[in-house]
């Protein structure tokens, strides 16, 4: 094999690797949704983010949505990356005989092959300290979530105050509560 | 054959008689149909635990001098960033959902993180939700006895960067409801994720009382 038919076959690769979009999606500030299927035969996450809010306070503050993973192999949200707080983490809230306890989840969250990952209150979510203050209710802020094997996605997440609260707190709530009920 | 036929047959009258007697001794003994509630019912119902603060505007509060009221008991703390917030919120939403009844309504969020709940946070935190909540600062033994009285857990994480850090921390506590009737009793308590309609129902049965 001579230098050339290596350096044809070289090309040849990168060339099939950009057009079966192997290289994964990249990052897109306007990520709201994102997500491009690839047509490689190779198992891979597909991930598209939805819903991104952030719930911000004074010192402190949570950011929730959801990952869908339209792919064929499970992915994991591994870490966070903001400048407009100067520590975002994988947290969980775990209610365990009505003690709510805030868990530290470093390992970060599964989201499985043709499943979801859900950050909502009261769960999954990544928590904020020190938001920016200049982070006002209506504004925005962006956050770069990256993953074990997909490539990183941008979102950016809409704030919200407290008191405008979380319709996604009541659905939940209310439907763990029914569940809860039945059992009684 | 002579017996039966001279046995007293009971007259309609006496009939009557005898089944109103029933009905008014079933209704005197409170035999209407138990109240149901969507909470969880205190049985038998007991004076509610002591509470003692400074209110986020810097006056004393004792729980006691709320007879008269309808009291719910929270708590929680300010740099809680998952859950607290939404309590606040869930509890404001029973409040606007109560509208002029509210008025009777004395809604109390304690604070179990002393050390950075100052009464100047709390000012800064409380209102926000409606400036009629109480949001109480407790000092550090106060919060204490909140395990006897209350039968309350407050348990505090390690500082993010290290035990002696003024880092970040936890507080995980609690999350229960307490509503206290009128009477100063406590009578229902509400799961932390119960829902504001599944409160309203029961807090206007109180309020109605």
């Amino acid at each position: 094999m001579n230098l050339f038919t290596t350096t044809g076959m070289a090309a040849g690769l990168v060339l099939w690797a950009i057009l079966t979009g192997c290289g994964g999606r990249g990052a897109d500030v306007d990520a709201a949704s994102t997500s491009t299927a690839p047509a490689s035969p190779v198992l891979a996450p597909i991930l598209e983010v939805t819903e991104p809010r952030a719930q911000l306070m004074p010192g402190v503050g949570a950011v929730y949505l959801t990952v869908t993973n339209s792919g064929d192999e499970a992915d994991h949200l591994v870490a966070i990356k903001t400048a407009a707080a100067s520590v975002a983490e994988t947290h969980e809230t775990v209610v365990e005989e009505g003690v709510m306890r805030m868990m530290a989840r470093p390992e970060g969250f599964e989201i499985p092959a043709g499943g979801s990952l859900e950050l909502a209150p009261g769960g999954k979510h990544i928590m904020l300290i020190e938001p920016q203050p200049t982070s006002d209710e209506g504004g925005t802020i962006l956050l770069t979530l990256h993953f074990a094997t997909s490539e990183p996605i941008a979102i950016e997440a809409i704030v919200t105050t407290p008191a405008s609260g979380d319709h996604a707190m009541d659905h939940d709530a209310a439907h763990d509560m029914e569940h809860d009920m039945e059992h009684d | 054959m002579t017996v039966f036929a001279t046995k007293t047959v009971p007259s309609t009258k006496t009939v009557h008689t005898v089944l109103a007697s029933v009905l008014l001794v079933l209704l005197v003994t409170g035999c209407q149909p138990k109240q149901q509630w969507n909470g969880a019912a205190e049985d038998p119902a007991m004076p509610a635990p002591t509470l003692i603060g400074v209110n986020w505007d810097g006056e004393p509060f004792d729980l006691s001098e709320q007879a008269g009221k309808v009291a719910i008991v929270f708590f929680g703390y300010t740099m809680c960033p998952d859950v607290c917030p939404f309590t606040l919120a869930k509890i404001k939403h029973v409040a606007d959902e109560l509208g002029e009844r509210a008025e009777d309504l004395a809604v109390v969020f304690v604070s179990v993180d002393p050390h950075r709940d100052s009464v100047e946070r709390l000012a800064r935190y409380v209102p926000n939700f409606n400036s009629s909540f109480y949001g109480l600062h407790l000092d550090t033994d106060q919060v204490a006895a909140l395990d006897a009285d209350w039968d309350v857990t407050v348990q505090y994480g390690q500082p993010k960067d290290g035990p002696r850090s003024d880092s970040f921390y936890y507080v995980d506590h609690t999350g229960t409801y307490f509503i206290v009737d009128r009477q100063g009793q406590l009578r229902l308590t509400f799961p932390p994720n119960a829902t504001a309609a599944q409160m309203v129902p029961d807090l206007e049965v109180l309020l109605g009382a």
